[in-house]
């Protein structure tokens, strides 16, 4: 039951209840007390009804006190004389008296008179004998002294008022003579009369009327107890009262019945209605007022905010929120289940992020995951691998050992499982063909324990080891080629010139990579050639030289060309080759140092230079190219050795040479002058005096002695170079050179004048022509020479240029026998300049001189 | 009236022997000799000396510097043994009033006193301004076409560079090594002045080495 459903019922019912209590309330404290009122009423109007009969009691009273009183009344109870009679008892007297009855009684109760008048019939009859039996029997005798009596006697023709009064004079105390009776019937109309002075219908009925109607009956025996009224409601209009009329004897004789109608009763039950009519009007407002706006504030929104609950929670859709509106208790509430909803989808969006992150782990691992349950005796595969494998994500256990995989290495695989429900980890290897390739696999089995070390299940993880496994042999075979390309190294290494290294690289390259013939090619200065220079599996004779132009290769030998002239290694696994070799691989060798070589490998086996062995090869290579590198290198450190070796030689040869020069200048030049004009001064000197033709010989000496100093001097080094600079020293050193050999210089220059250099780039420049120079005279067999120098681009540049007979450059640098042209190569060289000799035989020498002039100003 | 003169040279025995050369004139009066260049110069500042006869070479400052620091106070005779135009030339530069080989006669010398005393410029024989004009003459600097300085390397080189090829082609060409090629290219361009390839371009159009298709 919804709480809407439950409060309406229960806020109806209390009002109900209450209603029912109000109502009930309501009519039980007012109607007695409308019930009271009108019995109340009712006693009121007997008692007026009662009053109006002894009003005619009184009346009766009176006309009888009256009577009594007359003397003539006295006398006649003491007399009855006739006479009375005639004057006052006439018929016309009672009529006038309004009275039915008139008698006289004397003091023993002895009927004087009496007669009984019937207005009817307006004729006096006599008494009747119940009446005279009243007076006589004594019944009434007791009041004859006491004074008057009143009281109805019930006759057949009506009930009967009677009074009874002595008779007494009027003005003395003298003993009542008698008593006086009078009477009236109290007829219908009297009763008529009666009711309309009460302005009430009234009924007197006798008492004990066997025809009595029901309403009389029960109120007869209602006043059975001694009550002086009983009432009795006739109908919702009307309700009668009732008094019992008692006889002059004091016995009930006739039933007074007092009807009225029932204003009261019926006003009570008026308002009754009205109250409860306000009541249940008052009780639906408030039920509607109070429920308003508990349905407005409490219900409606708790029934919406169920109903979005419900919603949300069928759904499973956290993203929706609660309507939230206002700011009571349950605005909160709904903000907070937001809240609470807004963390919950934080926390699922997290648990969905990190299950799809593991489960996109487990996918994307190469493991398989197995999981087994001893209790339930099932398990699950989980993993890209076992997506592959076929494994299934739940499985039994006979399922389990029926598996396709599991049934390859069955024994391994069940005894490692049992052991580890056994409590033991498992690591073991195994391995399965799918898709027609060997997989390995290395599974690691643990036992899950629960609390009290039981084993409960087995979890494992398979993991894909093929390529580890391929990595391995990869590895082995790696580190065995290795080994091999190791050894290899160590006889490369051992290699003392580059011929032996050529056979070598043929030799191992045979031996170890199963060919038939293997030979080095050397490629001409020009690229048309390649001679064969080394060979192993035939003997080098009876390999011919290769000859190609760069858009023509033979089609023999056409890799070896083509990897040639490309430097790149060819190979070719099926080759027609005369000589029967099916396979050839053509590997250059280097093009950094030296001319080009080839290294060319034949085999006879179709397919022989499969791509592992054609790694193994260019590796090979890789070191056979390091190793003729290195022969290179040694063989031109050993050159370079050898001409460091005639350089230091010549130099001292030539140091040599100049001290030689010099002792034999200041011997035969010098000394033998010194000596001369020793001797001339000696015989100068006579004990006679000086001889002045003498002297003058030996000024002559002198002079010549200066000239030759100052001629060595030169000769050695020009003072000129440091004092005067380049040109002036270049421009003497051609006059000088002209004035020698008679060889016209040509001298040039340009951007040098007043320009002065280190001396170490003067000397080696001026060096440098007089070295060209010197060369010219020597060799070129011409009486003209250019010189030019010049400086451009911060560069110094000289040219030395003949037309002469010219030499091999090449010839005259190995051989040594320009010792000179050598010497100053290797001094242009150890100033950072470079000097090139361009001459062949009888094209003229030209000798090319620059040098940086970086440093200097 | 006599005429002061300051000897200056490093060797004593020179200067021996040229005061008794001087002082054999009696118009002649030494009046100091320096060892050096640096005493040189400050004994003229100091004595004022009408001539000042100075060595050519000496240590420390030569006779050329020496000349050129005090040729406004004294009038100086450069005592030389080089008999070569290019001193006399650069003596007078220097602001020499004489130039006299220590090899001529002590009259040249006297007479080269004289002379400069007088305010007139000497020169020993075989020195004439004549000489010195066509040494000038042939000492400056001639134009030359730099492009003839090339090498036939070079030319070959400088031919195929502007060809467009590149110095591996120009090795396997020339047969020569790439680094040789190189060598060769950088010095063609030293000895023409040019720095880029562009330049070479253009020199090549210049000179119609190429033609501008």
């Amino acid at each position: 039951m919804t709480i809407r459903k439950t409060v309406f019922l229960t806020i109806g019912a209390t009002f109900l209840g209450f209603f029912v209590v109000l109502s009930i309330t309501i009519r039980s404290t007012l109607l007695p007390y409308f019930d009271r009122f009108e019995k109340q009423m009712v006693y009121l109007n007997l008692d007026r009804a009662i009053s109006a009969i002894e009003s005619n009691f009184d009346h009766l009273d009176r006309t009888a006190k009256d009577l009594a009183r007359l003397d003539e009344t006295y006398a006649f109870a003491q007399t009855a004389n006739q006479e009375y009679i005639k004057a006052y008892l006439s018929k016309n007297a009672y009529a006038d008296l309004g009275i039915n009855l008139l008698a006289f009684l004397d003091p023993s109760g002895k009927l004087l008179y009496g007669n009984l008048y019937n207005q009817e019939t307006d004729i006096l009859e006599p008494l009747p004998e119940v009446l005279i039996g009243y007076f006589e029997g004594g019944k009434l005798a007791t009041a004859m002294h006491t004074g008057s009596q009143r009281g109805i006697i019930p006759l057949d023709q009506a009930p009967l008022m009677l009074m009874i009064h002595p008779i007494l004079p009027a003005e003395s105390d003298a003993s009542p003579s008698g008593k006086l009776v009078i009477g009236q019937f109290l007829t219908q109309s009297e009763i008529l009369r009666l009711g309309g002075i009460v302005q009430l219908p009234i009924t007197i009925i006798p008492y004990y009327d066997p025809s009595l109607p029901k309403d009389f009956v029960a109120a007869r025996q209602m006043l059975e107890s001694p009550i002086k009224y009983a009432t009795l409601a006739q109908s919702e209009d009307l309700i009668a009262g009732f008094s019992a009329l008692n006889d002059i004897e004091g016995n009930p004789a006739y039933l007074l019945r007092v009807e009225q109608n029932r204003a009261i009763f019926q006003s009570g039950q008026v308002l009754i209605r009205y109250l409860i009519t306000i009541l249940i009007s008052a009780s639906i407002m408030f039920v509607f007022v109070s429920l308003a706006p508990l349905e407005g504030i409490i219900l409606s929104p708790l029934s919406r905010m169920s109903r979005e609950v419900t919603q949300i929670g069928e759904s499973g859709d956290l993203s929706q929120r609660l309507t939230v509106k206002g700011k009571d208790e349950l605005a909160r509430l709904a903000r907070h289940t937001n809240t609470m909803l807004e963390q919950l989808q934080l926390a699922q969006e997290k648990r969905r992020e990190s299950e799809a992150r593991f489960r996109t782990l487990v996918e994307s691992m190469n493991d398989m995951v197995f999981t087994y349950h001893t209790e339930t005796e099932t398990g699950g595969f989980l993993g890209r691998s076992a997506k592959e494998l076929g494994m299934p994500e739940e499985i039994t256990l006979p399922e389990l050992r029926s598996l396709p995989v599991a049934q390859n290495v069955f024994p391994i695989q069940h005894q490692a499982f049992e052991r580890c429900q056994n409590g033991s980890h498992e690591v073991y290897e195994w391995s399965t063909e799918i898709n027609g390739k060997q997989h390995f696999y290395q599974n690691a089995l643990s036992p899950i324990f629960d609390r009290n070390g039981n084993v409960t299940g087995v979890v494992g993880v398979g993991r894909d080891i093929t390529s580890f496994k391929q990595l391995e042999e990869n590895l082995h075979q790696r580190i065995a080629e290795l080994a091999m390309l190791y050894d290899i190294s160590q006889i490369f290494l051992s290699q003392p010139s580059i011929s032996s290294t050529n056979d070598t690289i043929c030799r191992l390259a045979v031996d170890k990579f199963d060919l038939d013939l293997a030979w080095i090619g050397n490629g001409t200065l020009d690229s048309s050639r390649i001679d064969p220079i080394a060979s192993c599996g035939v003997p080098l004779e009876t390999l011919k030289p290769i000859y190609f132009d760069n858009n023509h290769f033979p089609p023999e030998s056409e890799p070896i060309a083509r990897a040639f002239c490309n430097d790149e290694p060819l190979i070719d696994n099926h080759v027609q080759n005369t000589a029967g070799y099916q396979s050839i691989a053509a590997v250059p060798l280097f093009t950094q140092t030296g001319t080009p070589a080839i290294l060319n490998l034949f085999s006879k086996n179709p397919d022989h230079f499969t791509p592992q062995r054609l790694r193994v090869l260019l590796a090979y290579t890789n070191l056979a190219r390091l190793s003729l590198q290195n022969a290179c290198l040694y063989d031109q450190l050993e050159q370079g050795r050898r001409r460091l070796e005639t350089i230091s030689r010549r130099l001292v040869e030539i140091q040599e040479d100049e001290r030689k020069w010099i002792a034999m200048e200041l011997h035969d030049e010098i000394g033998q002058i010194l000596t001369g004009l020793k001797l001339l001064l000696d015989s100068s000197i006579s004990p006679g005096g000086f001889s002045a033709e003498k002297l003058a010989q030996s000024r002559g000496l002198v002079y010549e002695l200066i000239s030759r100093v100052r001629q060595i001097s030169l000769d050695l080094r020009p003072a000129m170079l440091d004092d005067l600079g380049l040109i002036p020293a270049v421009l003497w050193l051609c006059e000088r050179f002209r004035e020698q050999t008679g060889v016209q210089v040509h001298l040039h220059h340009e951007g040098l004048d007043n320009r002065r250099f280190s001396t170490q780039v003067e000397t080696t420049a001026f060096r440098v022509i007089q070295e060209a120079l010197t060369n010219v005279a020597r060799h070129a067999q011409v009486n003209r020479v250019t010189v030019q120098a010049w400086t451009a681009n911060n560069q110094l540049n000289i040219q030395v240029k003949d037309e002469g007979i010219g030499f091999d450059p090449e010839n005259i640098m190995d051989n040594g026998q320009s010792r000179g042209l050598m010497g100053i190569r290797e001094r242009a060289h150890f100033v950072g300049g470079f000097l090139t000799i361009e001459s062949a035989p009888g094209t003229g020498t030209n000798v090319n001189f620059s040098l940086p002039l970086i440093s200097q100003k | 009236m006599s005429i002061t003169i300051l000897l200056a040279d490093d060797h004593r025995v020179v200067r021996q022997g040229l005061r008794a050369l001087l002082e054999s004139d009696p118009e002649l009066v030494v009046i100091g000799e320096a060892n050096d260049g640096f005493e040189a110069i400050q004994l003229v500042e100091k004595l004022n000396p009408q001539i000042t006869i100075v060595d050519i070479m000496m240590p420390g400052l030569g006779g050329l510097e020496v000349t050129r620091q005090i040729n406004n106070r004294t009038k100086v005779v450069i005592l030389s043994m080089h008999a070569n135009e290019a001193y006399v030339f650069e003596a007078l530069q220097n602001g020499a009033y004489g130039y006299v080989l220590k090899d001529s006669t002590a009259e040249d010398l006297v007479r080269a006193i004289h002379n400069v005393a007088a305010g007139r410029h000497f020169l020993s024989p075989p020195f004439s301004e004549k000489a010195i004009s066509a040494y000038i003459e042939k000492s400056q600097p001639t134009q030359f076409d730099p492009y003839k300085t090339l090498t036939t390397r070079e030319r070959e080189v400088f031919h195929l560079v502007v060809e467009g090829l590149s110095n591996a082609t120009i090795s396997t060409r020339l047969s020569i090594s790439p680094r040789t090629v190189e060598t060769h290219r950088s010095n063609l361009m030293n000895k023409l002045s040019l720095h880029s390839q562009a330049d070479l371009i253009r020199y090549a159009i210049k000179r119609g080495i190429i033609s501008m298709e």
